[in-house]
């Protein structure tokens, strides 16, 4: 492995590899949140709708989702799409629908009394959600969540069959320019271990930020 | 309510960005060359494969093909050229899909292909050859031998090597098709194929890089097609329509040919004279 | 959107032969997971550090870094090492490993719910250490995680199309053969992600099924 190769392809490689994972997160939350809600939704239509995302969005291989952004769609509906575009598109569109359940559950979980407190306060639903429901479901769903965006990194490493320049396409080329098949892949095994370590760690923080904010915190939590 | 709106205005922008309507092929030849001039950078498709297209040991991008872009999108007034290293047979759908702007991997120019692309002149012209355990123990030399022996074959994603194959004889369902010559080398080392077929320049350059005892290339052949010689040759290609650039491109072409300055660039890269060619893109996409 | 009857025609029998693939690749895979992740989750359970420590950084390695990756360094590096597998070998190895890190989360899970009285009986009727394993703990583990397990299978049979970036003939390789040689991928590439949904949607409800018998 040179510098050469780190400095042109495996740090900008990591580079992708973090911005994909973040923005396929983000793409990911919000719409496990709006499908996640519309399950939990009264209106059969809405329940439907989310549900038929989340069966069908489950039930596709990520990484043939993948290919079919990146060569069906240009060809049958003449659009283009950037290919981080197409990326963060199909890892938010796959891991959203896991999420989705994570946020189903999440809300359901919330005891019933709390609901009926807020009605009985004249909470408008979107009002209900957003300074009741939501706040309390938030911390059940962060363990659900980590191990989700710990899956979501590792699907980052599909864009390197769409020629994406992420880490794992870096040590494809390296793989071509060097031949040394084991060093490279046990590096880039390393980063994406540091990497998911890292995210274990942030999210064990938010977890118990969201826990304090609602008063959840265990005497043990505290005490740490 | 007045941040939802915001927030739905910025994700319609934010789509509309991303995604862009692909121009069919225009009648007027394509405008391509004045966008890249404005953009000032070309983005190359190459697949890995030493000597054509491929990034190097220290991360630089290099390789027959690109050297020659280089200096003529240099002098068509585009300054800088970016790599998009993809697999072979994502080639041509990557430059239909707009993932790249050229095809600059020394890909042979043949009738299907012309059907998808429309193809530079070619640079140089090529035999095959194959990649075969130590001591070529099946006497494989062309793909008759293959049939005669009837030995494993194996070659490389929407390589011609599959198609000059199957015109010898060769079932088409028993090559293996592996991702790239590396794997082709490690194929033969193994024993898991007998032989993996490569154009003479890519079968040399992977045996001497991975620099086994195990495996040898076996001396250049030329391939058959109908009874006719296969003429490999290389070329650029473009998206069909973009009639323009491909012209300049061309013109460019011929003028480095001529000044002789076309061996200079490629003569590094293992080419030499009998690699030469003034073939058209035009007789070698007639069927 | 163009779409062609006739291309797609043409390509489902490569699409059917590549199921096939498919499905036997990943029934394999489940059977490698499942045994190997016994194997880890008794091993973590053993007293002797020299064994928990070192499965435990693997699993812990296999479980946080992608399936490509090592899917690659299986077929890659191991015939450098002697070992020398097929495609299709390599592919269910690579599969089965990878997730027999996520089994022995979920058999550890399974144990650890079964009741202390259960271990309390069999020591109290002199049962040896293998027969409370294997007529006690382990079924009553097993049958309580078996939806669990089940949704691994899932993903598993989500996951397989990644062995055809090493070669091996399942749908998606078929898929991109397919293009290659015909540039043809509108039909082929739709095909493929429609199966793949068409399988899962109705195993998910047999897992949900199975769940709702066992786990209540």
């Amino acid at each position: 492995m040179t510098t050469g190769l780190w400095i042109h392809w495996f740090l900008p490689g990591i580079l992708i590899t973090l911005e994909l994972t973040v923005c396929g997160a983000a793409l990911a939350a919000v719409i496990a949140f709006i499908a996640g809600v519309g399950r939990s939704a009264r209106h059969p239509l809405v329940r439907f709708a989310a549900g038929l995302y989340v069966e069908v969005f489950r039930g596709t291989s990520a990484l043939v989702l993948m290919f079919w952004l990146f060569f069906v769609v240009p060809l049958a509906f003449h659009v283009q799409l950037l290919p981080m575009w197409a990326a963060v598109l199909a890892l938010g569109l796959s891991y959203g629908a896991y999420g989705a359940e994570v946020v189903r559950g999440a809300i359901a979980a919330v005891p019933a009394g709390q609901r009926e407190a807020a009605i009985a306060l004249s909470f408008t639903p979107a009002q209900q959600l957003r300074r009741v429901i939501l706040p309390q479901a938030l911390p059940e769903m962060i363990p659900s969540f980590t191990n989700l965006l710990i899956e979501l990194l590792k699907g980052t490493a599909l864009v390197s069959a769409v020629s994406v320049a992420d880490v794992s396409f870096a040590a494809q080329l390296a793989r071509l320019a060097t031949g040394e098949s084991l060093q490279i892949y046990a590096i880039v095994l390393l980063i994406y271990f540091v990497l998911a370590f890292a995210i274990t760690r942030g999210m064990r923080v938010l977890e118990l930020r969201t826990k304090a904010s609602v008063g959840q915190l265990s005497t043990m939590e505290i005490a740490r | 309510m007045k941040a939802s709106c915001s927030f739905t205005v910025v994700a319609i922008m934010a789509i509309a960005t991303g995604c862009y309507p692909i121009s069919g092929a225009s009648a007027d030849g394509g405008n391509q060359l004045e966008r890249l001039r404005a953009e000032g950078v070309v983005r190359l498709g190459i697949a890995g494969e030493i000597p054509f297209g491929y990034i190097d040991r220290d991360g630089a991008f290099t390789g027959e093909a690109p050297e020659i872009a280089k200096v003529i999108f240099r002098r068509l007034g585009v300054a800088k050229v970016q790599p998009v290293p993809t697999e072979f047979g994502s080639l041509i759908p990557g430059l239909r899909a707009q993932q790249f702007d050229v095809v600059s991997a020394g890909m042979y120019v043949t009738p299907t292909r012309c059907a998808q692309v429309i193809f530079s002149d070619p640079d140089y012209q090529m035999r095959d050859a194959f990649i075969v355990p130590e001591g070529n123990p099946k006497q494989l030399h062309d793909y008759a031998d293959i049939v005669r022996t009837g030995a494993r074959m194996a070659s490389g994603t929407a390589y011609a090597q599959i198609d000059y194959a199957v015109a010898a004889g060769v079932d088409r369902d028993s090559i293996r098709v592996l991702p790239d010559q590396l794997a082709g080398l490690l194929a033969v080392e193994q024993g898991r194929v007998d032989v993996f077929a490569g154009t003479s320049l890519t079968v040399q350059n992977v045996v001497r890089q991975r620099g086994s005892s195990l495996v040898e290339a076996t001396p250049a052949f030329q391939p058959m097609l109908g009874g006719k010689p296969a003429i490999g040759a290389g070329a650029f290609a473009f998206r069909p329509g973009e009639t323009n650039l491909r012209d300049a491109f061309n013109r460019e072409l011929h003028e480095l040919k001529r000044s002789g300055e076309l061996l200079q660039i490629v003569g590094r890269f293992g080419f030499t004279e009998a690699e030469m060619t003034a073939l058209t893109a035009q007789e070698l996409c007639r069927p | 959107m163009t779409w062609s009857w006739d291309v797609a025609a043409a390509f489902l029998p490569e699409l059917l032969a590549g199921l096939r693939t498919t499905v036997v690749l990943t029934a394999l895979g489940a059977v490698v997971a499942f045994t190997l992740g016994l194997v880890w989750v008794l091993a973590l359970r053993s007293s002797s550090r020299c064994l928990r420590w070192p499965v435990a950084g693997f699993v812990e390695l296999v479980r946080n870094t992608p399936l490509l990756v090592q899917l690659f360094l299986f077929f890659y590096v191991l015939p450098s090492a002697g070992i020398q597998f097929s495609r299709s070998t390599t592919g269910v190895l690579a599969l089965g490993v990878h997730y027999s890190t996520y089994t022995a989360e979920v058999y550890r899970a399974g144990i650890e719910a079964v009741p202390a009285g259960q271990w309390e009986a069999a020591i109290a009727i002199g049962l040896s250490r293998t027969r409370t394993w294997l007529g006690v703990i382990l079924p009553q583990a097993i049958r309580r995680v078996l939806p669990a397990l089940g949704n691994y299978v899932i993903a598993m049979l989500k996951d397989s199309p990644l062995l055809a970036l090493i070669g091996v003939a399942d749908m998606l390789q078929h898929a991109r053969a397919h293009g290659a040689s015909t540039f043809q991928y509108v039909e082929p590439y739709t095909m493929v992600g429609i199966a793949f949904i068409v399988i899962s949607y109705p195993a998910a409800l047999l897992v949900r099924a199975l769940e709702r018998r066992l786990v209540y």
